[in-house]
């Protein structure tokens, strides 16, 4: 029934162009669905995913990771070969159009190369030709990949060129979303919205919406049906809705929920299994398993992670399974949790293994999706929760030992973010008594479970028994830490700290250490939920800290260098460093950079009422480990900024070693208000001391 | 199946390889009972080689099927390159689908290179008509390139009656080069209809340098705004043929 409406001929270019030219020109939804429902019946089917990949400007499922991308260089090198024309003629054309497909339309409407033969450009051959440039790579790829595009370029006409180019920059930008694709999808080859849900569920946990079309177009309705889980290909994560309270949260849950703690991470889906071919030096084998982490947009992001990649594969209770979790940055020195930012330094292609040293992280492992080959999705909550328990006996690798930990665990009482964490984790222990000793370790976070069983679960049962106020722990934190030794260890992947409870009040306690511990807030979960690939609904709820630790005062910091801007900003300041000052030494200690908050005019004026001020180098009343500035100035300026809150931080010399040794004091989210501040010179800025004050009235504000 | 060919010098494969090189970076053989032969396209479909090397040029040659196999072509030069000039060179296809390289003399290297999937396809020919054919010595036709190149990328091709002219203009200036038939170089001419094209000089230079002192006479045959064609008529190889197609003037 379905197949007889496929024409079997191979797709022309001009037809996607046609296509392609009806969308820009529509916002309409159905419009839009309308057109892409009539391109659709239109393709063969064996090339359908191709198209599919194509309108959404990919080469392929995210997670195979294939990027165009071509060098604007390139491109222009491209254009003026194929076109004839010099690069400076080319350059100004791009200046006038301002987009290099309208270039290409513009350098191609007359050819100046003809061709041994015309032929029709059709889809597939555009397709194998940006599938074959994104994949050279290497000595004479540059060459190679100019040849590719030219081929392309020769044979279309000027509104071919123009999406040529595009699909080449990775700026086609037609909108099409998934649910687009899905709704054209049933339309063109089932005549049937209802089927939609099927196909959803298909792409929710292939993640591979080509596959998904040609499925359908090629094999029909009943094929999509058989698409399941497979491994080493991402499943859609199950996503939250919000709630604002843990009331109204538990409202939706009939009552009783899993809590666990939310961390401020990278979400990331682990797949392990056997592996065919071990290659040497291959990033994704460790321990003869093969092991791919895919981030929450389904892109395989393994080899940011070869420590994560090598401490799961040395996990032998992990055998065919594919486990989701939160990987966060700790610092090196102290295993502290560190914001979502530092994780940013190990997204890289070069220089991953220093990165690695400087930015470890760990993996907290919240559920699991298949196991024992197959799919566990749709097993309840609490079940999936209690295989987890089993699969992950943290056997792993342990981080190394840290010195001084004592040190920096006594200054952390008085610490901000991260002493509940540890709490949480250091209460099960207390619990159980100092009479077991603890390893006489301050052992913080879970360690040789097999002797004490889980140290997570224990806080389960802690609170479960309600012999501990959680919060009474930085007394008891303090104790611990006394008789701690410098042998603080965590494993590299462990079990999510969870609760499964009704008490709001439990719940809310459980909350305030999450937040003490530097995470954002946390999840609960429906106990008897499945897992529900690629939804959104109040099985899973989110809870966030409400910022009430915002700063009701705003600060006013000395301008004392900046850096140039980018961008827009180019030919004046991007941000600027400022710093508070320190009325015990005369001297201006950095607290912030900050670059929000500024209008253009701001900017022009700063550029012109700094200028008298810029000096060649640091000024010797201004001491700070920020060294990379582009100009530094005479501390003069004084403006206002609000910022969320205050927090501990290495690169700045405000307060350094008032609250932790070798930490000062920083500003998170700040942001000028647009006052300067004439009337207050800079010794009449924020003092130190000041700062030093909030900081700590803001602590006993979250900790209330 | 049997492939296995002899060559007295590796200077044949040098000259057979760089010239397929100039256009493509991946080439497919096809091989019968009557020789080898190779023809293939530069992926912008700009220009085209098409080689046919007959049994009768080489020292040895054992085929007794038609087959067809894929190299690529920067490995297979290095290994040719290996020969110095009194080295045979035999060429077989070994198991495994890889290709066997036995240089000989005084000592002997045998190399083995993985054979590539070759492409499914056969490439045509353009049908063409010419209306010039112009017979030059190969190194006359590579100076008048390199006369041009000083100043522009394209030459136009002008042919007359008795003689042709090659004219190239840049933002320099411009260059005219003026054959006839007291020039020296320019062994034959024959004009059906005065012809004038231009073509890129970036494909005519490496391909003349590509079969360099090797080539004794090259025949250029074109006819006005249509394809080039050149042939070379290499000493134990047999005939080179070189497409490329003419740049539009305004």
């Amino acid at each position: 029934m379905i197949s007889t409406e496929i024409v079997l001929y191979t797709l022309l270019l001009s037809k996607l162009v046609d296509t392609f030219e009806k969308m820009e020109e529509t916002r309409s939804r159905l419009l839009l669905t309308e057109n892409l429902v009539s391109l659709l019946k239109q393709t063969e089917c064996k090339i359908i995913d191709k198209v599919i990949y194509l309108i959404q400007g990919k080469l392929g499922p995210p997670y195979e990771g294939i990027e165009l991308g071509l060098a604007e260089k390139m491109a222009i090198r491209s254009l003026a070969q194929s076109s004839g024309k010099s690069l400076t003629d080319i350059l100004t054309i791009y200046r006038k159009k301002g987009d290099l497909g309208d270039t290409a339309a513009e350098a191609m409407k007359i050819k100046n190369q003809n061709t041994l033969f015309s032929q029709e450009m059709t889809v597939e051959r555009v397709f194998t030709t940006l599938y074959k440039i994104s994949k050279s790579t290497g000595s004479g790829s540059q060459e190679t990949k100019l040849r590719l595009v030219s081929s392309l370029l020769n044979e279309t006409t000027p509104r071919e060129a123009r999406y040529i180019m595009k699909f080449l920059m990775g700026t086609l930008r037609l909108g099409i979303a998934d649910f687009t694709v899905l709704d054209s999808l049933s339309i063109a080859f089932t005549h049937d919205k209802a089927n939609r849900s099927l196909l959803e569920n298909a792409y929710n946990v292939s993640g591979d919406l080509g596959l998904v079309a040609r499925e359908l177009a090629c094999n029909g309705i009943e094929s999509v049906r058989s698409i399941q889980i497979t491994l080493f290909k991402p499943i859609r994560p199950m996503l939250a809705e919000r709630a604002s309270s843990i009331d109204e949260g538990l409202n939706r849950m009939e009552g009783i929920a899993g809590a666990e703690y939310k961390l401020d991470g990278e979400r990331v889906q682990i797949h392990k299994g056997k592996t065919n071919h071990v290659v040497k030096g291959k990033a994704n084998i460790s321990n003869g398993a093969r092991v791919e982490l895919f981030s929450r947009r389904l892109e395989n992001i393994t080899s940011h992670y070869p420590d994560v990649v090598e401490a799961i594969g040395k996990m032998n209770s992990l055998k065919e399974v594919i486990v989701e979790g939160e990987i966060v940055a700790v610092d090196p020195s102290t295993w502290e949790y560190l914001p979502f930012q530092e994780l940013m330094h190990r997204r890289r292609k070069y220089g991953v293994e220093e990165a690695m040293q400087s930015y470890p992280v760990i993996v907290n492992i919240f559920d699991v999706l298949y196991s024992d080959a197959k799919s566990v999705t749709c097993y309840p909550y609490k079940e999936r929760r209690r295989i987890l328990r089993e699969l992950v006996k943290t056997e792993g690798e342990k981080l190394a030992a840290v010195s001084d930990a004592g040190k920096n665990m006594e200054d952390s009482s008085k610490g901000a973010r991260e002493g509940a964490w540890k709490k949480s984790e250091t209460e099960g222990n207390l619990e159980h008594g100092k009479g077991t000793g603890v390893h006489g370790t301050g052992n913080v976070v879970i360690e040789n479970p097999k002797k004490k069983g889980n140290v997570k679960i224990q806080y389960e049962k802690a609170l479960s028994r309600k012999k501990t106020e959680p919060r009474l722990a930085n007394k008891n934190l303090t104790d611990v830490t006394q008789s701690s030794s410098k042998d603080i260890s965590i494993n590299r992947i462990q079990l999510i700290t969870q609760i499964m409870s009704s008490d709001e009040k439990e719940i809310q306690a459980f909350m305030d250490s999450a937040i003490a511990a530097g995470c954002e807030g946390i999840m609960l979960k429906h106990r008897d939920s499945v897992y529900r690939a690629g939804s959104r609904e109040y099985l899973w709820i989110k809870v966030k800290r409400e910022y009430s630790s915002e700063l009701a005062d705003t600060l006013d910091l000395v301008i004392i260098g900046a850096l140039y801007g980018r961008g827009r900003r180019v030919g004046k300041y991007g941000a600027l460093l400022l710093a508070v000052y320190d009325e015990d030494r005369d001297l201006f200690r950095s607290v912030s950079k900050v670059g929000t908050g500024f209008t253009d005019q701001h900017l022009e004026n700063f550029y012109n009422s700094l200028e008298s001020l810029r000096i060649g180098h640091k000024s010797p009343r201004v001491d700070t480990r920020m060294d990379q500035m582009d100009v530094w100035f005479e501390p003069k300026i004084v403006i206002e900024v609000i910022a969320s809150e205050i927090t501990l931080s290495p690169a700045h010399t405000a307060g350094l070693n008032s609250i932790r040794e070798g930490y000062g004091l920083a500003l998170r989210f700040p942001k000028f208000t647009g006052k300067i501040r004439d009337d207050k010179g800079p010794e009449d800025a924020t003092s130190v001391h000041e700062l030093i004050e909030i900081f700590k009235q803001q602590l006993k504000k979250r900790t209330k | 199946m049997t492939f296995s060919v002899s060559t007295n010098s590796p200077d044949e494969w040098k000259v057979v390889t760089s010239a397929i090189s100039t256009l493509v970076d991946e080439a497919t053989f096809e091989a019968n009972v009557e020789g080898l032969l190779f023809r293939g396209m530069d992926p912008s479909h700009v220009a085209l080689i098409d080689i046919h090397w007959p049994n009768s040029a080489f020292q040895k040659f054992q085929c007794n099927d038609s087959i067809k196999f894929g190299v690529r072509i920067d490995e297979f030069s290095k290994l040719i390159r290996r020969g110095d000039k009194k080295d045979t060179v035999e060429v077989s296809i070994g198991e495994n689908s890889t290709l066997v390289i036995r240089i000989k003399n005084g000592y002997s290297r045998e190399y083995k290179m993985r054979l590539i999937e070759g492409s499914s396809g056969s490439t045509p020919l353009p049908k063409l008509n010419f209306n010039s054919r112009v017979v030059l010595s190969s190194s006359t036709l590579d100076r008048v390139f390199s006369d041009i190149q000083v100043v522009s990328e394209y030459i136009t091709l002008g042919s007359e009656q008795t003689k042709i002219v090659f004219t190239g203009k840049g933002d320099s200036g411009e260059a005219n080069i003026t054959l006839d038939q007291s020039s020296e170089g320019l062994e034959d001419i024959a004009v059906k209809e005065s012809s004038s094209a231009t073509y890129s000089l970036d494909y005519l230079s490496r391909m003349i340098k590509a079969i360099g002192s090797t080539g004794g006479s090259v025949i250029a045959e074109y006819s006005t705004k249509m394809p080039l064609r050149l042939e070379f008529r290499v000493a134990n190889i047999g005939r080179i043929h070189f497409y490329l197609a003419p740049r539009v003037q305004d």
